[in-house]
């Protein structure tokens, strides 16, 4: 498309200049085209035009561009007016001197002296003409003079001779009618006379003579002979004859005037010059008549090439820029793409010049850059990755972590921290920490454990320390966290419990060195390493005291059962009643002495678990029997209630690999606890309800907390459930984990908090009767099984102890089988 | 050099009249076609017209100083159609060459091969204002019924050398012209015997 419209402005352009040509050609007064000219002129007036309105249009829109501030306008807008320039100015330099020396020079060439020697020119050929017919008149005068001869045949022959004497071409007599009387010629060829024309022979009657030069040739009827050999310049003078002649030719008195005539023609020469002079002059004066035509002719080619040059030079100037600049444009156009990111390479124009070179360079660096943003991406994604893996990795940590900056602003803070401390800190970014709610003592702790390692200088970079602090109650309420962190606390049961709680915190100073300088605190909830440890001493104090204690116990009661025996009869029945009743006692004391011993050496005792496979289904059902389980009716039938047993054990439970009579234990003591606790509750209702009876107030008091309804309905919901699950846990390495869940819950009061952190210690215990071992040895137990026991609160009331036991028996599906048709029969 | 300037816009309008639409040709006042007689003779067309003539003094100045000088009446015959431009039926053209010569003074008028030498340019004149018995049609070149004819006579500056149609672009004594001058014609079925 853009090919075949450049070859047809190619073909235009040839075209106009061929017309030019042709026009500049046609100004020329001796040329064939000079017909042609109005066409020519109006073709070239039409090209002018027509680049004209290409010009126009090439304007226009590069004033619309400009208007618009379109990219790269302004540029072409200059180009072209540069080149424009360039191309107009020296053609209307070059034009005004034409014109100028054109009128100039046209006005040179008619001046007075070419004027007045052309006039005198022609007057001169007039003159020789004159004297010519003078010379023939005088000899005509002389002829008519001898021709007296009044006969007829006499004239004839008197001309004749006359004629030949004086030399004169042709002579002729005729009378004033134009009637030939006589004539004689010394041309062959014209025999018949040429009567003399209408216009000498009015001219006749008038003056009576006729002297003049003629130029054509008229013949009789009064036409011009336009025969060209006859067309010559010839003189004709005509004279009156004698009246006396003239009578005597007519014969009679009323004799027409006679005439005679002698044409002669002139001199070659002199009729070829005076021919000359005449076109000369004749030419001279058309010039002369028509020089503003001249000029304005060639001044209007001279326009016309001018208008045709200057338009094409700017229609050349606005292509030629337009095709100077789109190679920049692009280049700009490449560059803004650059600067949002668009590393494509621009094409290359296919010429080999400066431009393209640039062009080549420039994509070479936009390659050199894309290749460097992409390794700065994939640097930095590298970087992100490395930083989400250690971000993942600190968030996953159960200790916490925090990071001040100097100013001890909170800069980092990870998960593990904030459910550790149970405050939501994530808007605390760039806070103290003394600023966040309930941590005022952890901050001043950590303040003063920072000054002090300043203080001390040991050059330990890190220092160590042990904190308990009261952990936030009142503070941050449950609604207040937010749920994701809610649902992670496992200890989360309706009420806010704000024991203390004991961390173990590292902290050290970081070093201005690399990156800012701050402080990094790590710390851990150690309440439960402690409650460990505190169970391991425990179990130490209770082995010795035992062992201290057992043995003088055996002595005590056998030497006050002896005095019992020995001085019973020897003493009076008041004394001896007495004895009875000390004795008593002490045999009583020393007992339950015993029995307490006994526990404490149960608990101290490490026996080690003999593992061996069984199905814990069975074994539950066994304690459950004792307990007095129907399994028909669900229902424990010990005790003064009967409380509701539900029942859920999951067939085909693996078997696990555990120790019987120690199994038996923890089951045994965690029915007994369920149980307690549902006594407990009764009992306390119970008394509760009398009071109410007895005091109204405190009865709606206790309504509005919804426990007296409870009450009335309480023998229904008082339940102990067992149940078994089996845990299939997918890690993500592929492998899968089982383990065995046993859930013992009760509908008791739950535990209190400040009890549930340290129930496992000995001693700790809300029964009135009670060692506080019972727990202990469970988690003893469980734990040299290799399980994991956790107590929670439900959140509908009672509490939940579930005992998880990884170490699973290796053939885990047959006796399953065997163990859910166990329980189905149980 | 305003004057260059003045002269340059004059010739960029004659250009653009010039590609506007041919040489306009300037009618003067004072010259009129008076009277347009069509005989019909025979085969031929004859066209007796009287035009009052008078020459500008520039074009009288020229004749005396030996330039000749033609004119050309034109005589056209259409049928008017009023859906499209005028049919022209015939077009027909007679010139006249009048010229001095000015070694013997002696006036001539030409038309054609046909030469006449008269006394005056005056004299010339009266050959073109009195034309008599021009035959500028054959009859069978038109068909038969009544139509429009219309005759003027002009100045024919083509015959000339260029730079007088040049001229006509700045001096309007150069494109002297009649109007068209309109009459009517009828062409008979037959021809007339002459008695």
């Amino acid at each position: 498309m853009n090919s075949i419209l450049s070859i047809l402005a190619g073909l235009g352009g040839v075209a106009a200049l061929i017309l030019l040509f042709l026009l500049a050609s046609a100004t020329g007064n001796s040329s064939r085209l000079e017909e042609r000219y109005d066409l020519l002129l109006g073709l070239n007036g039409v090209v002018a035009l027509a680049l004209f309105a290409w010009v126009v249009t090439l304007a226009t829109r590069l004033l619309v561009r400009l208007k618009r501030r379109e990219f790269g306008a302004r540029l072409t807008g200059r180009f072209a007016l540069a080149f424009a320039l360039v191309g107009v100015v020296p053609g209307v330099l070059i034009y005004l001197l034409s014109v100028q020396f054109l009128s100039r020079s046209i006005e040179s060439w008619f001046n007075v002296r070419v004027d007045t020697a052309l006039e005198a020119g022609l007057n001169l050929g007039r003159a020789a003409l004159d004297s010519q017919l003078q010379e023939l008149n005088s000899r005509a005068r002389a002829i008519a003079l001898t021709l007296d001869d009044p006969s007829d045949s006499n004239v004839a022959l008197t001309l004749t001779r006359l004629r030949e004497q004086t030399g004169v071409q042709e002579s002729m007599v005729f009378t004033a009618s134009g009637r030939i009387v006589a004539f004689s010629t010394a041309m062959y060829g014209a025999l018949l006379p040429e009567p003399p024309p209408a216009s000498v022979l009015r001219q006749l009657r008038v003056a009576r003579a006729y002297s003049a030069a003629e130029a054509d040739s008229v013949t009789q009827a009064g036409v011009i002979d336009t025969n060209p050999s006859a067309n010559l310049l010839r003189l004709r003078v005509v004279v009156p004859l004698s009246q006396a002649s003239s009578l005597a030719l007519s014969g009679g008195f009323n004799a027409e005037p006679r005439y005679l005539q002698l044409i002669q023609p002139v001199p070659e020469q002199i009729a070829f010059n005076a021919n000359e002079v005449q076109n000369g002059y004749r030419d001279y004066q058309q010039l002369t008549l028509s020089r503003l035509g001249l000029r304005n002719l060639y001044g209007i080619t001279l326009t016309l090439a001018l208008l045709l040059s200057v338009f094409a030079a700017i229609g050349a100037a606005f292509f030629l820029s337009r095709r100077l600049v789109r190679p920049m444009l692009l280049l700009a156009e490449g560059t803004q793409a650059v600067g949002v990111g668009d590393f494509r390479p621009i094409p290359e124009p296919a010429t080999r010049d400066e431009v393209s070179q640039l062009t080549r360079s420039f994509n070479a660096m936009t390659r050199q850059l894309e290749d460097a943003r992409n390794m700065v991406e994939s640097n930095r994604q590298q970087l992100e990755r490395s930083n989400a893996y250690l971000e993942s990795i600190l968030s996953n940590l159960s200790s916490g972590v925090m990071v001040f900056d100097e100013g001890f602003r909170i800069t980092t803070i990870n998960h593990g921290a904030q459910l550790i401390l149970r405050v939501d800190m994530r808007g605390a970014i760039g806070r103290t920490l003394e600023s966040v709610d309930g941590l005022g003592p952890l901050a001043q702790a950590i303040h003063n454990a920072f000054a002090q390692h300043e203080a001390a200088q040991t050059g330990r970079s890190y220092w160590q320390q042990q904190f308990e602090i009261a952990r936030v109650g009142e503070g941050i309420s449950d609604e207040d966290c937010p749920p994701q962190l809610l649902a992670e606390m496992p200890h989360a049961g309706g009420t806010a419990d704000d024991h203390p709680i004991t961390l173990l915190a590292r902290g050290s100073h970081l070093a201005p060195g690399q990156g800012p300088g701050g402080y990094v605190v790590v710390f851990d909830d150690i309440t439960e390493v402690i409650s460990a440890n505190r169970a391991m001493a425990w179990g130490e104090v209770a082995r010795r005291l035992a062992h201290e204690i057992k043995n003088p116990l055996t002595p005590i009661q056998l030497s006050a059962e002896r005095l019992a025996m020995k001085l019973a009869d020897k003493l009076g029945p008041t004394d001896a009643a007495m004895l009875q009743r000390a004795t008593g006692t002490i045999i009583n004391q020393v007992g339950s002495m015993l029995r307490m011993v006994d526990d404490f050496r149960e608990y101290a005792r490490t026996p080690p678990a003999v593992l061996q496979q069984l199905d814990l289904n069975e074994l539950i059902a066994e304690v459950l029997t004792l307990y007095g389980w129907d399994p028909d009716e669900g229902m424990l039938r010990q005790g003064p209630r009967s409380v509701q047993l539900s029942v859920a054990l999951e067939e085909s439970l693996p078997r696990v690999l555990g120790d019987a009579t120690q199994l038996r234990q923890v089951i045994h003591n965690l029915l007994a606890n369920a149980h307690d606790a549902i006594d407990d509750k009764l009992r306390e209702q119970a008394k509760l309800a009398a009071e109410a009876a007895d005091a109204a107030q405190s009865a709606e008091l206790l309504t509005t907390d919804g426990s007296a309804n409870t009450a009335l309905n309480a023998e229904a919901e008082n339940r102990v459930g067992v149940s078994t699950r089996l845990i299939t846990t997918r890690l993500p390495d592929g492998t899968e984990h089982a383990a065995v869940r046993l859930a013992v819950t009760d509908t008791g009061s739950g535990f209190n908090p400040r009890i549930l952190r340290r129930a496992f210690e000995p001693y700790v215990t809300t029964k009135a009767r009670g060692t506080g071992l019972g727990l202990a040895i469970v988690k003893k137990i469980v734990d040299e099984h290799g399980g994991r026991i956790d107590l929670t609160n439900r959140s509908g009331g009672g509490a939940m102890v579930s005992i998880l036991l990884t170490r699973l028996s290796e053939d885990t599906r047959m006796p399953a089988e065997s163990g859910g048709q166990r329980g189905a029969e149980a | 050099m305003t004057l260059r300037v003045l002269h340059l816009l004059r010739w960029l309008c004659l250009v653009t009249m010039l590609v506007g639409g041919g040489v306009p040709y300037a009618v003067a006042s004072d010259a009129a076609v008076q009277r347009v007689e069509v005989i019909t003779e025979g085969d031929l067309l004859l066209l007796d017209a009287d035009i009052d003539i008078s020459l500008p003094t520039q074009l009288e100045t020229a004749a005396a100083r030996g330039v000749p000088l033609y004119f050309t009446a034109d005589v056209e015959v259409i049928r008017p159609r009023w859906y499209w431009m005028d049919e022209e039926l015939l077009s027909s053209r007679l010139t006249w060459r009048i010229s001095q010569n000015m070694l013997t003074r002696q006036w001539r008028v030409s038309t054609g091969s046909l030469g006449l030498p008269v006394d005056s340019l005056q004299d010339a004149l009266a050959v073109v204002r009195h034309m008599r018995r021009w035959p500028f049609a054959q009859r069978e070149e038109l068909p038969v019924g009544s139509f429009k004819g219309r005759l003027r006579v002009r100045l024919d500056v083509s015959q000339l050398p260029k730079s007088f149609q040049a001229n006509t672009f700045n001096s309007n004594d150069w494109a002297w012209s009649t109007r068209w001058y309109e009459f009517g014609i009828s062409v008979p079925a037959e021809p007339e015997t002459k008695p």
